[in-house]
């Protein structure tokens, strides 16, 4: 290669150098004017980001609500006005500091460190809110409870550049958050436990809510009862049928009645209040109050019942009380009619012309008729007795034919005065029972006497006794005048009477049916009227439990009486007829009788005489029967006297205070001769009280 | 302390592909592949041997040189371009352009993909320059390309070559300026090289801060065939304009230069703050092997005028820029480097304890 063509390419490199020099210079021109270009839009884009930041402080600085931003290391680049107030930090104190230090927030309930949102925006590149609860601990320890956001600030890379926060003083609205969700408790503390069951139901009836008291009425639980139709627990489907589409009408129901159904299968009685929330005129919910009135309504029921028994108790009263004034009627006239065959005999006795045969007559009159009364007065002690529950019967072993006797003996005289056909039907066997024969003959004749008294003369009366297995029965029928239908469940009645009129006629006070029924149940037995009807006759039956009953072969006979003996007796009785009258009888029956009127008297007449007995009145002045009693008996001669006790008192505890007192025997008045003279036959036959 | 110490790039090529080259005709040739894919492995290993903390791939898939490696094989070149003599007498020639539009055939990223497959340790990577490249038009305008085309093309393309170079992530880019003293040569009056540092500086504009400050400028006399292009050009000329260039760093040849501390004193006149030079210590061209004394003597000489903190070794140019050069064998090439490594560090440690540290 020669010199020449280097020289050449030299200068041809020259040429072409300069040549790109042009292109060069040409490139660079167009480069700075790009470039100056680029400078003025970046000047611009300066002076609007300049603006725009102005903006954007003068934008933050006017917010109401504090803001915070930070780099992407968490260190402080601005804070407005509101976060210097709030975080007693200025703007150019907490520039650059970490957030940690100007913000430090913790968790109000719990006071432990809360992680700022802006860490974890910076992390995440997501917006964050801070959690519930969270306050500011300010520069100089105050507390304020806020609530923030933090959001990541991007550049137009997209990169994360920093974090921006807002946060405000929630202390206020804390407080009232507090005082509501206080209220909200207290709320739900009165929805839940109120006194009255309280449930909502929406539009298609199902249950949405319930409160613990209706669920504890009813025995659900809140699974079993939210979510299920409200028909489901109501007894009566036609009720909440009503309740349903009365309140879809915008009624307000007020104490309406339903039933419902506990879970154990239960009716609750419950009184439901209700109406509907509607909002826009759509049906939200009901809001029913449900109060329990089961124990309310059972009272009801019961004071229903009672009243209706107090009615009939009252009617039974008034009927009682009208049965009682013609008891009293018929005493009247019971207890009159023997005075004046009595007081005509006495007269009759009285008169010097009165023959022998005349007193004699005159004395079994008065006699009778003193009977009569007797028996009547008797009889109104007795049911007196039964009403007060205080009659005890005297049981012994009896046989049934016995006691049949001595009922056909009492009642005999007014069968035979109507001349009735009478027939006694026993068991062959003869039955022995437990029973007081006394008391057992009185029903027996008591029936009998009826018999008699209700049929008219010539009729037939039928006394038939049977034993059973278990018990025996003895029925009195007769063909007499029968008892209507509508008074034979009266007919036990005390004071019942089936004609008065027939029966004031017939005598009686009305009382014997009611002392028969219950004589019989005294002994655990029934008794039991029948008739087919008026004029038809009727029949008694009365059914004694055989438990107490057994056979034997022999019965001892009852009622035998020794001969009397003459004795030296004392009568003392401030009644002087009555002491007196007793005296004579007792002298016609062969004793020695001193007779004294006052306890004194007496004790000195029993010192000086010294009879064998002594028969006392309680009632008697100065010294009463019971103290001279006792006196007698610290006498020598008074611990072997017989002491008789005679009174118008004859309970139980009578006798018992006649006992203590020294007393041997105890004698109701009026006293009966027989039975006294049974007492004065000699010992050892005397019986006790 | 540390003073630090890259190569400027090329390895001499193993004998054997220099002669599979010659023999295929065309450095493109796929057959050669295997020998490219050894040469470049066994160039990294013996590279990383040295110590060197930062190394390349010795250019060994750059072909023809590191001038031209980025248009070899375009359809719109043609090898009849300017011809660059070197003081050995023999000549390399530029390609020209004849037709639009001005695209690079490949970038220098290419060669990072495989080197980074061996490497351990940094590497760097040289790209040639734009106004190296902007030559290729000739004197004539193109018809339907105008050159104002071609030097936005040009600058368009270096810019992207340098980018695609950091993202693969090169430690350093350094950009190949030979013929800035070259132009002093043809151009004394310096409008040659001041266009060439304005072209460059338009190119190096483009680029952020932080790309500017791993992209350096490599000047020197030219290294071919242990032989010069322009080495006769005196730096006063160069450097002030050098300096002007927008970049963080300047591999600056040196150990060749016979008044070694006037350039000294001419690097401190003109390096400004911002920006660091590393010192050629080691002449590629010299046979003789340096030893590590001798290097840190040179280390040592260049710190009495450039702040430690912006002092840095190199060696003065490439050991083989064109693939055909044999005049440097490789174990040479790299006993070298490792006298830079060893004698840099020796020097390190004597300034560092001068200094107290």
């Amino acid at each position: 290669m020669g010199g020449n063509e280097i020289e050449d390419d030299e200068q041809r490199l020259r040429i072409v150098a300069l040549r790109n020099i042009e292109s060069i210079q040409i490139a660079r021109q167009r480069e700075e004017r790009e470039l100056l270009e680029a400078k003025e839009s970046l000047q611009r884009r300066t002076h609007e980001l300049e603006q725009q930041r102005e903006w954007f402080e003068v934008t933050l600085a006017s917010i109401g609500d504090a803001v915070i931003t930070t780099d992407v290391h968490s260190h402080i680049t601005f804070l407005n006005p509101i976060a210097e107030k709030m975080t007693g930090w200025s703007r150019s104190e907490a520039s650059g500091e970490p957030l940690v230090r100007v913000f430090e927030i913790f968790n109000e309930d719990t006071g432990a460190p809360v992680e700022s949102p802006v860490t974890k925006a910076l992390q995440s590149g997501q917006i964050v809110g801070l959690a519930n609860h969270t306050s500011l601990r300010t520069r100089k320890g105050g507390v304020i409870a806020i609530e923030d956001s933090a959001a990541p600030i991007r550049d137009r890379q997209d990169d994360i550049v920093g974090a921006v926060m807002v946060f405000r003083d929630v202390t206020d609205r804390r407080q009232a958050d507090r005082q509501l969700k206080r209220s909200e408790s207290l709320l739900a503390d009165f929805f839940e436990n109120a006194a009255v069951g309280l449930h909502w139901v929406g539009p298609d009836g199902i249950v949405i809510r319930v409160n613990q008291t209706e669920l504890d009425w009813l025995g659900y639980t809140k699974e079993e009862y939210v979510g299920h139709h409200i028909s489901e627990f109501h007894a009566d489907k036609a009720v909440i049928d009503d309740i349903l589409e009365r309140l879809s009408c915008a009624e307000c129901l007020q104490g309406y009645e339903a039933r419902l159904r506990c879970k154990d299968g239960s009716i609750r009685h419950v009184l439901i209040s209700s109406n509907v929330l509607w909002e826009e005129g759509k049906f939200i919910h009901t809001r029913c109050f449900t109060r329990d009135v089961t124990a309310q309504k059972a009272a009801e029921i019961a004071l229903r019942e009672e009243v209706v028994v107090r009615k009939q108790a009252e009617a039974a009263l008034r009927d009682a009380d009208h049965r009682k004034d013609e008891f009293l009627a018929t005493l009247a006239h019971e207890l009159r009619n023997p005075l004046a065959p009595i007081r005509q005999a006495v007269l009759i006795s009285k008169s010097v012309d009165a023959t022998d045969a005349q007193k004699r007559w005159s004395h079994d009159v008065i006699s009778r008729q003193v009977h009569h009364m007797s028996l009547l007065l008797d009889d109104l002690l007795d049911v007196s007795r039964i009403t007060r529950g205080v009659l005890v019967l005297r049981t012994e072993m009896k046989t049934l034919a016995s006691i049949v006797d001595a009922a056909v003996e009492t009642a005999r005289p007014t069968i035979d005065a109507k001349k009735h056909r009478f027939f006694v039907v026993l068991p062959k066997e003869p039955v022995v029972f437990a029973a007081d024969p006394l008391r057992l003959a009185q029903v027996l004749s008591n029936l009998l006497t009826n018999a008699a008294k209700y049929t008219d003369a010539g009729g037939e009366i039928r006394l038939q006794a049977s034993s059973l297995a278990d018990h025996v029965t003895v029925s009195v029928s007769d063909t007499g005048i029968g008892i209507a239908s509508d008074v034979l469940s009266k007919i036990f009645d005390m004071f019942s009477q089936v004609q008065p009129s027939q029966d004031r006629s017939e005598g009686g006070l009305g009382i014997g049916l009611a002392l028969a029924k219950g004589l019989v149940e005294l002994h655990g037995g029934t008794i039991q009227a029948t008739s087919t009807g008026l004029g038809k006759g009727s029949e008694f039956t009365i059914r004694l439990p055989r438990a107490t009953i057994t056979q034997v072969k022999h019965a001892s006979p009852l009622g035998e009486r020794g001969e009397a003996v003459g004795r030296r007796l004392m009568i003392a009785d401030d009644n002087r007829d009555a002491a007196d009258s007793l005296a004579m009888l007792l002298r016609l029956e062969g004793h020695d009788v001193v007779v004294a009127h006052d306890g004194r008297e007496a004790l000195e007449k029993f010192i000086s005489l010294a009879p064998e007995v002594a028969i006392l009145d309680i009632g008697m002045p100065v010294l009463d029967g019971y103290e001279v009693a006792r006196r007698i008996r610290q006498e020598p001669s008074g611990r072997s006297v017989t002491l008789i006790a005679v009174t118008g008192w004859g309970q139980d505890s009578d006798k018992a205070a006649a006992l203590a007192a020294g007393f041997n025997h105890h004698f109701t008045k009026p006293i009966e001769p027989d039975q006294l003279s049974l007492v004065l036959r000699p010992e050892p036959t005397r019986k006790s009280i | 302390m540390v003073i630090p110490t890259e190569p400027i790039g090329s390895i001499p090529r193993p004998r054997a592909l220099i002669e599979a080259i010659a023999k295929a005709g065309n450095g493109m040739d796929e057959s050669l592949e295997p020998l490219y894919a050894e040469a470049i492995r066994d160039t990294i290993a013996q590279f990383e041997a040295t110590g060197s903390p930062v190394i390349t791939d010795g250019e060994q898939r750059k072909y023809h040189n590191f001038w031209t490696y980025s248009v070899e094989g375009l359809e719109n070149i043609r090898p009849d371009g300017f011809r660059i003599p070197f003081a050995a007498g023999h000549v390399r020639r530029m390609p020209r352009l004849v037709s639009g539009p001005f695209r690079y055939q490949r970038y220098a990223d290419s060669y990072l993909d495989e080197a980074q497959k061996h490497a351990h340790v940094p590497l760097k990577q040289a790209v040639i320059s734009p106004s190296a490249l902007s030559l290729m038009y000739p004197a004539q305008p193109i018809s339907g390309y105008s050159r104002e085309t071609f030097i936005d093309d040009l600058l368009n393309e270096h810019v992207l070559e340098i980018r695609r170079c950091l993202d693969k992530g090169a430690v350093a880019v350094q950009i190949d300026f030979t013929e800035g003293r070259l132009a002093l040569k043809v151009d004394p009056s310096g409008q040659l090289l001041s266009s060439f540092i304005d072209l460059n500086n338009l190119g190096l504009s483009r680029l952020s801060g932080t790309e500017r400050s791993r992209v350096g400028i490599h000047t020197c006399p030219g290294g071919d065939c242990d032989s010069t292009h322009s080495a006769d050009v005196d730096y006063a000329a160069l450097l002030p304009s050098l300096f002007q260039l927008n970049v963080g760093n300047f591999y600056v040849a040196l150990a060749g230069e016979a008044d070694r501390t006037r350039v000294l004193e001419l690097i401190r006149q003109y390096l400004r703050p911002n920006q660091r030079v590393f010192v050629g210590v080691i002449a590629p061209i010299n046979p003789r092997i340096e030893t590590p004394e001798e290097v840190c003597e040179r280390v040592l000489e260049a710190a009495r005028f450039i702040p430690l903190n912006q002092l840095g070794t190199t060696d003065d140019c490439g050991f083989a820029p064109f693939c055909d050069d044999t005049s440097t064998d490789r174990d040479t090439a790299f006993a070298k480097i490792r006298a830079r490594v060893d004698g840099t560090a020796l020097a390190a440690r004597i300034l560092g304890d001068e200094s107290g540290g």
